[in-house]
């Protein structure tokens, strides 16, 4: 790969070029500080910022929708909301924590250490990476900006025709839905697409597949399945805007078509979905247990095979979503079956991970402290998975709370739990500073005290009938006492979310400057400076085992054939200066917000049959798609201010070291 | 360097493993482990006298999983128990693990380096393959269990289930019929005629309809069709069966059978269903009731409910049945022929329950209100303030007229 061209320079003004790039578009390229430059970059890291700062605001609306609906359920027939706000409440509380929150929280973590942990400077194709991270911005605000225009969709996350026809629910809160999930899914297939090819393509000398860091591993499975899965639900939402738009007869039963088919559809997707939000968490653990535990990932090769076998397995248990809907005997038992076996590699990661600590030296950090509640709060959920694996039991718990505490539990309790540990343990890699562990652990009991108080009675209510998606229950129902434990519950998860929110404030005012090596770390992301320089790595290692950079720390002792530290992380970190001249970059680019504008655009110019704006939208696009390939993804040097550029490296230049470094292309 | 452990302090003399884990993992010096023992010892004793309490809960009347009132849950539950528990066991198994590591491998100090263990085949091979065969010994039950369960009873009663927004319609066979044969048939949306909608049932011998109670006799099979002629719904009755979709086109079958031990002394018993799939703003208000007879007791509904409309005897009911049959009024969409059903072929106007014996039922709007003046009057007064979203249209009525309405209403046994 020769990407990278550039090192970034601090902002001055710049002469008009003569090139190509002359007037309103001209190509910022001298703008590394201040908004624009925000606006235009294309590096890895300022867009895993900026998708992890969006999904955390997202996570802050979708959870003070989830305060309303615990409002409105802590007691009988009350009334803090009303049915139709009810039903949109936990539509989007759905959909925001789905495909606003956990993916591009996910996606974040993708951006920031898959290049790093591979050894690159940035992924495959930057500028489509910026493309996705604005084309999730605009389709979370696309859909969002529902609420000021006629108010929000309320025909549930999994939109079940025909439910979500124009015949029932007419005005066009679906039609927001479906349009700004079009926008998400074009904005994670992309990603996708950039993520695998990075792995494939840009991984340090000597990294083969199997010594990738695990989390690099379960980004690249999530991938593939956001890739295979993204495709269906497009193709679901095509067909429900074609119905609802153009009168087509796809789920209209009585021209020949099929709401069931809506349910094969959108589960084939929401299946492979789940996996999509859960294995992220998942190789986040699998970096921060043998960090702290001070052992390898046990059985490496098992946790990323069952990591693989779940990405297949999920292709092949859809329909236990589908259990009550009469899909016949030999059907649901099949699903039935399919869905027992897939907790089987689910089971195996779990016990590899009680391998991982089992004979460590545990260290008690809020990250590891995330990481160990993830397997103890995960592995609920797994099991009360396993139940529903039951057809004829889950017949009697599906759509009740049982469920709603299942997925909850491998979601927030799951997923989540992960996420945040991921926070803890990353955060002076991304910020140069180190949360406070004292607030973490703060958040870190309170979260699980309320994640447990939460979901745990919805277990019980569930299995005493309570149904899901209800706006109200009677009194005497037996539900009104763990209802009332659940708001409590779900009051205290907010508390601990705002210690933690305190805690960020508290770090970036005060927070103490992170070391080079805070966690003696083990893989190559920490093998740089906290935060990295935008070229990533001075000098990229090349790479012998999975957990290289604890072996250039400790190494056995001839004579007692313990692990012994040899060198400090300074000492690793140690080279010879490098010339930045000789690290190209890929220059910013204005074309992938513009694109991800366009296709905004053209969703409003559909959604209100206004076409002229929607043509508009089209002409917008196409000239992106235009000016975006003619565009070279470094700028031409006569783009740069060279005075500038030469004052800025000065400093850098080392001229004994450039020869030696050659990493620019070196993949 | 940067990284250092931090002392631990451990004086507490407490073996208690929960308070023990979490002490050790808070931050030790700084938030005094024993100021959190208390409330945490408190907070897990809470949980487990809550759980305990739940277990001999007896005010949870949807509650199918630990009381069953029928042979089929309970042909469930023969599956259900053993999973919940080997999942229960599994879970002790795993936390009992997470536990011990947390106590016993805590890093003692920085030169604490423990052997660098890569993995370990046999085990690896034993935790694959263990829960594997365990899985699919508890697979053979369950498939079983799901045959079982979908075979078609011998001598079952034949029950037509409509799911409608958002209330339930049921057509029982005609006494002297045996069986009922649904076909879907398509037909415009009432409310659309532009549009069409379909999964509207056809009978094709007679029957008698009613909403939102469904009576069924006791200990004796009950094989229910069920269909929608509107959006998704799911039919459940906790107590009785699993649930199963209501789904415009299809047909789908459902299995009941109560317990001969609901019925005392003759006396019926009343359980409580709940559509459980999401349907639109009054999904929450789609309830209805299942009122389990004797089988004499049964045998003596039906023939009522068969019967025609009762002609009203007071001035004020009177009154009222002019209101209702009057042009544009209640029985433009409302039947007071007991052998009609939803059936657009026949009357596509006629989209609200069939009202021929309403008198007779204990609930009314989707089940979810005792039929009482003060409810009717409500009702009467505002559908959509009485139940979101309510298909019901009705012009606006004075306080006679509501009154003379009640009393046609309640006429109608």
């Amino acid at each position: 790969m020769t990407l990278v061209l550039e090192p970034p320079v601090s902002y001055s003004p710049a002469p008009q070029p003569a090139g190509s790039d002359a007037g309103i578009l001209r190509r910022p390229v001298e703008s590394t500080k201040g908004f624009l430059s925000w606006v235009t970059t294309v590096d890895h890291k300022r867009l895993g910022i900026m998708y992890g700062c969006t999904s955390m605001f997202w996570f802050l609306v979708g959870g003070i929708e989830a305060l309303f609906i615990r409002l409105q359920l802590a007691a009988p027939n009350s009334s803090v909301v009303g049915a139709v706000t009810y039903n949109g409440l936990f539509t989007m509380h759905a959909t925001t924590m789905v495909f606003l929150v956990v993916m591009p929280l996910s996606a974040a973590f993708f951006n920031y250490f898959l290049p790093l942990q591979l050894g690159a400077r940035d992924v495959a194709f930057p500028r489509m990476n910026a493309f996705s991270y604005w084309g999730y911005l605009f389709g979370g605000l696309f859909i969002y900006s529902s609420y000021f225009l006629g108010g929000f969709p309320n025909g549930g996350w999994f939109g079940y025709a025909p439910n979500t026809s124009t015949t029932f629910s007419p005005g066009h809160g679906i039609d927001f839905w479906i349009f700004g999930l079009q926008l998400l899914g074009i904005a994670s297939t992309v990603s996708a697409v950039n993520f695998i090819v990075t792995v494939l393509n840009m991984r340090a000398p000597g990294m083969s597949l199997f010594r990738m860091p695990v989390f690099a591993w379960m980004t690249f499975v999530a991938s593939f399945l956001m890739l295979f899965a993204m495709p269906i639900i497009t193709v679901a939402l095509f067909l429900l805007m074609f119905d609802r738009l153009f009168g087509a007869n796809f789920f209209n039963v009585s021209q020949g078509g099929d709401p069931v088919l809506w349910q094969h559809l959108f589960w084939l997707f929401g299946h492979p979905e789940v996996y999509i939000l859960v294995l992220p968490a998942m190789g986040i653990v699998s970096e921060v247990l043998p960090t702290f535990a001070r052992k390898p990932l046990f059985g490496y090769p098992v946790v990323v095979f069952s990591g693989i076998a779940i990405g297949f397995m999920g292709w092949g248990v859809w329909a236990h979503h589908m259990f009550a809907v009469g899909l016949g005997t030999v059907a649901t038992a099949a699903f039935g079956v399919s869905t027992m076996f897939i907790a089987v590699p689910t089971g195996v990661k779990i016990f590899n991970w009680v391998g991982t600590i089992w004979g460590g030296a545990i260290r008690f950090t809020t990250a590891m402290l995330f990481s160990i509640g993830f397997i103890t709060t995960f592995v609920i959920g797994g099991l009360s998975g396993v139940t529903h694996s039951i057809v004829s039991s889950d017949t009697q718990q599906t759509d009740t709370y049982y469920i709603v505490a299942h997925f909850h539990y491998v979601l927030f309790g799951g997923a989540v739990m992960g996420l945040f540990s991921g926070f803890y343990y990353w955060w002076p890699k991304i910020f140069g500073k180190m949360l406070n562990e004292r607030l973490g652990k703060t958040h870190w009991i309170l979260m699980t005290l309320g994640t447990h108080l939460t979901f745990g009675p919805m277990h019980i209510v569930g299995l005493q009938g309570q149904p899901r998606r209800m706006y109200r229950y009677d009194a005497g129902m037996g539900f009104d006492f763990w209802n009332l434990v659940e708001t409590i519950g779900a009051f205290v998860i907010a508390l601990s979310i705002a210690v933690f929110l305190y805690n960020v404030l508290h770090t970036t005012r005060k927070g103490v400057k992170a070391p080079a090596d805070p966690w003696d770390a083990r893989t190559i992301e920490w093998m740089t400076d906290n935060p990295p320089k935008p070229w990533n790595f001075d000098v990229v290692p090349t790479v012998h085992s999975v957990d290289e950079f604890w072996h250039r720390k400790y190494a056995e002792d001839a004579d007692t054939h313990r692990m012994k530290r040899v060198a400090t992380a300074e000492e690793v970190l140690a080279h010879p200066a490098v010339d930045p001249a000789s690290i190209h970059m890929p220059s910013p680019s204005y074309w992938p917000l513009l694109l991800a504008g366009a296709l905004t655009m053209m969703a409003y110019g559909f959604l209100y049959k206004a076409y002229p704006v929607a043509g508009v939208g089209v002409v917008v696009l196409l000239s992106s798609m235009f000016g975006w390939s003619l565009e070279p993804s470094a700028a031409p040097h006569e783009d740069h201010d060279d005075d500038h550029d030469g004052h800025a490296l000065g400093e850098l230049v080392s001229t004994s070291a450039a020869g030696e470094l050659g990493t620019g292309s070196a993949h | 360097m940067p990284y250092s452990d931090r002392p631990h302090s451990l004086s507490c003399s407490s073996r208690f493993a929960i308070g023990h884990v979490l002490r050790k993992a808070l931050p030790v010096q700084s938030l005094r482990p024993r100021r959190w023992r208390a409330p945490l010892k408190g907070a897990v004793a809470t949980t487990m006298l809550a759980l305990a309490l739940t277990a001999c809960a007896s005010n949870a009347p949807q509650d199918g999983f630990l009381k069953p009132e029928g042979p089929i849950p309970r042909k469930i539950n023969r599956v259900a128990y053993p999973t919940f528990i080997i999942a229960g066991l599994m879970l002790v198994f795993v936390y009992a693990l997470v536990i011990y590591c947390v106590i016993k491998y805590r890093r003692r100090n920085e030169d604490d380096i423990p052997v660098q263990v890569h993995g370990n085949t046999t085990g690896e091979i034993l935790w694959t393959a263990g829960p594997a065969v365990l899985l699919a010994v508890i697979g053979v039950f369950s498939v079983n269990t799901i045959f079982e369960v979908a075979k078609t009873p011998k001598n079952a009663y034949d029950i037509t289930v409509v799911g409608h927004q958002w209330w339930w319609e049921y057509q029982y066979p005609r006494t002297g019929q045996t069986k009922l044969n649904p076909k879907p048939s398509i037909v415009a949306d009432p409310n659309n005629p532009g549009r069409k909608i379909g999964g509207v049932l056809k009978e094709d011998s007679p029957y008698m309809s009613t909403a939102n109670e469904l009576h069924i006799p006791a200990g004796r099979p009950v094989r229910l069709a069920i269909t929608s002629m509107d959006v998704i719904h799911n039919y459940w009755v906790p107590k009785l069966s699993g649930k199963i979709y209501a789904i415009p086109g299809r047909i789908n079958h459902l299995n009941l059978q109560a317990d001969t031990s609901l019925v005392k002394n003759g006396k019926s018993t009343t359980l409580y269903g709940q559509c459980a799939e999401f349907c639109g703003t009054s999904h929450a208000n789609m309830r209805f009731k299942v009122v389990v007879d004797s089988p004499a007791e049964f045998a003596k509904w039906l023939a009522r409910q068969e019967g025609a409309a009762a002609e009203p005897t007071t001035d004020l009911a009177k009154a009222g049945q002019a209101l209702f049959v009057g042009s544009g009024a209640c029985a433009s969409c409302h039947y007071l022929k007991s052998d009609q059903g939803y059936d657009p072929t026949v009357d596509a106007g006629k989209i609200g329950p069939n009202l021929t014996h309403i008198g007779s039922r204990q609930h009314f709007a989707g089940a979810i209100a005792p039929l009482t003046d003060v409810n009717l009057r409500a009702w009467l007064k505002n559908p959509q303030a009485f139940k979101p979203g309510a298909k019901m249209v009705i012009r606006k009525l004075n306080d006679d007229e509501i009154t003379q309405l009640v009393a046609y209403i309640h006429s109608l046994k």
